[in-house]
């Protein structure tokens, strides 16, 4: 199958580049009495170019996530697949937990979630997450969800949190490297990103998106459209953005949240109408 | 400071790549999404947003009457055949704005539409 293949040139990636790394390593310990060395330096690029996330960075996630569960105490924690091209095949994804020697899988809920398991092995070896897709083809993002909510909504409390397990676990996805750690600087402390009132994570509904309206006791409030659609009603330059934004393929249901804006309560319920309601 | 955004490229961060030679010349391309902002997508003068709102009838409305009626929209136009057009009223606060967002279907008629009453408004 080709998803398996897949799977497998990605362990065959990873062993090779260990394999090199340690020849490499062999052979400028090899020296002649003389001091010269016996091999030329090789420079050598690992054909390796699937969609991969730290382990290490997913277990802070999930830490963080056991302390700030306040935010939402009824809800658990998974892990969502979202696609970032038009063409990203979402069945049948293949997700490993993989190291030099650890190669755990997971699986995936028909709803493209998964939880991740913690494995003492895995995180001594710093292994990836990595579902068999190339890179840039999908993005992810923390699913925290608060049950028993009525359809079609969700709660404030429980987005606030993805906000800052989505940040720590260093999900957020940009193609250009360079322009990702420039985004860094401003991301990596989640929790001041996160209860800034300035602050644009982007959340994806489950459907093209029509409006959000926050809801808490009498008080109601339905978002400007400049909080959907990525901003997109406020820059006409957006389309030429969007292969920079892991929302490319995404754009109709992309919302922001007021996180930082306190006056609403985390039982703040968020409804969305989607643009295919009757 | 503005904090920008986790995912979406500020565009003075992506101007700062692109000024040093990080981003190349990315060449208009026809993808996903389509945005036209005109210089002014404010509801005629003397119309109220209720009044403008009536004006368009779901299910009927086409984009030829609504501009016809309404004039110029700001427009977010999905691949997927949707459009949404929005107005606002003049002098609108951007960050609580008075505004008309119209979904038009594929098929080129209006499908819902929704009312914002900004604080100014509703006060």
């Amino acid at each position: 199958m080709a998803g398996n293949a897949i799977a497998l040139s990605a362990r065959a990636a990873f062993a090779a580049a260990l394999v090199i790394a340690c020849v490499t390593a062999s052979a400028q310990d090899k020296k002649p009495a003389g001091g010269a060395a016996v091999l030329p330096p090789v420079t050598v690029t690992a054909p390796r170019d699937f969609v991969e996330k730290s382990y290490r960075k997913m277990i802070r996630g999930m830490d963080l996530f056991e302390r700030l569960h306040a935010y939402a105490p009824n809800a658990s924690l998974r892990f969502k697949l979202l696609p970032r091209k038009r063409d990203t095949n979402m069945k049948h994804i293949e997700l490993e937990v993989l190291g030099p020697t650890v190669d755990i899988e997971v699986p995936i809920a028909p709803d493209d979630t998964f939880a991740l398991m913690r494995n003492q092995q895995a995180w001594d070896e710093d292994a990836i997450v990595t579902p068999n897709r190339r890179s840039r083809s999908m993005t992810w993002r923390a699913e925290i969800r608060t049950p028993g909510l009525p359809p079609r909504t969700r709660r404030l409390g429980d987005l606030r949190l993805e906000c800052r397990v989505g940040l720590e676990a260093g999900l957020v996805s940009n193609n250009d490297s360079l322009i990702s750690k420039m985004i860094h600087v401003f991301t990596d402390d989640p929790e001041r990103y996160c209860s800034n009132p300035d602050a644009h994570y982007l959340f994806f509904a489950d459907k093209p998106l029509f409006g959000v309206t926050l809801v808490a006791g009498n008080r109601r409030e339905t978002l400007p459209v400049s909080e959907l659609y990525a901003a997109a009603s406020e820059d006409p330059g957006l389309p030429y953005d969007l292969p920079f934004c892991d929302c490319e393929v995404l754009v109709d249901r992309t919302y922001f949240m007021p996180l930082g804006d306190r006056s609403w309560p985390d039982d703040t319920l968020v409804e969305f109408e989607y643009m295919d309601d009757p | 400071m503005s904090v920008a955004s986790s995912q979406f490229l500020p565009r003075l961060v992506l101007a700062s790549a692109i000024a040093a030679g990080l981003g190349g010349c990315a060449a208009p391309a026809r993808g996903p999404l389509v945005v036209e902002k005109p210089s002014s997508s404010v509801l005629p003068g003397g119309m109220t947003p209720q009044a403008a709102q009536s004006a368009i009838t779901v299910g009927q409305s086409t984009r030829a009457d609504v501009a016809a009626a309404l004039g110029q929209a700001t427009i977010v136009r999905f691949d997927s055949g949707y459009e949404v057009w929005v107005y606002q009223t003049a002098g609108a606060d951007r960050r609580d704005p008075t505004e008309l967002v119209i979904l038009f279907a594929p098929s080129g008629v209006v499908k819902k539409t929704r009312l914002r009453l900004g604080a100014a408004v509703r006060k």
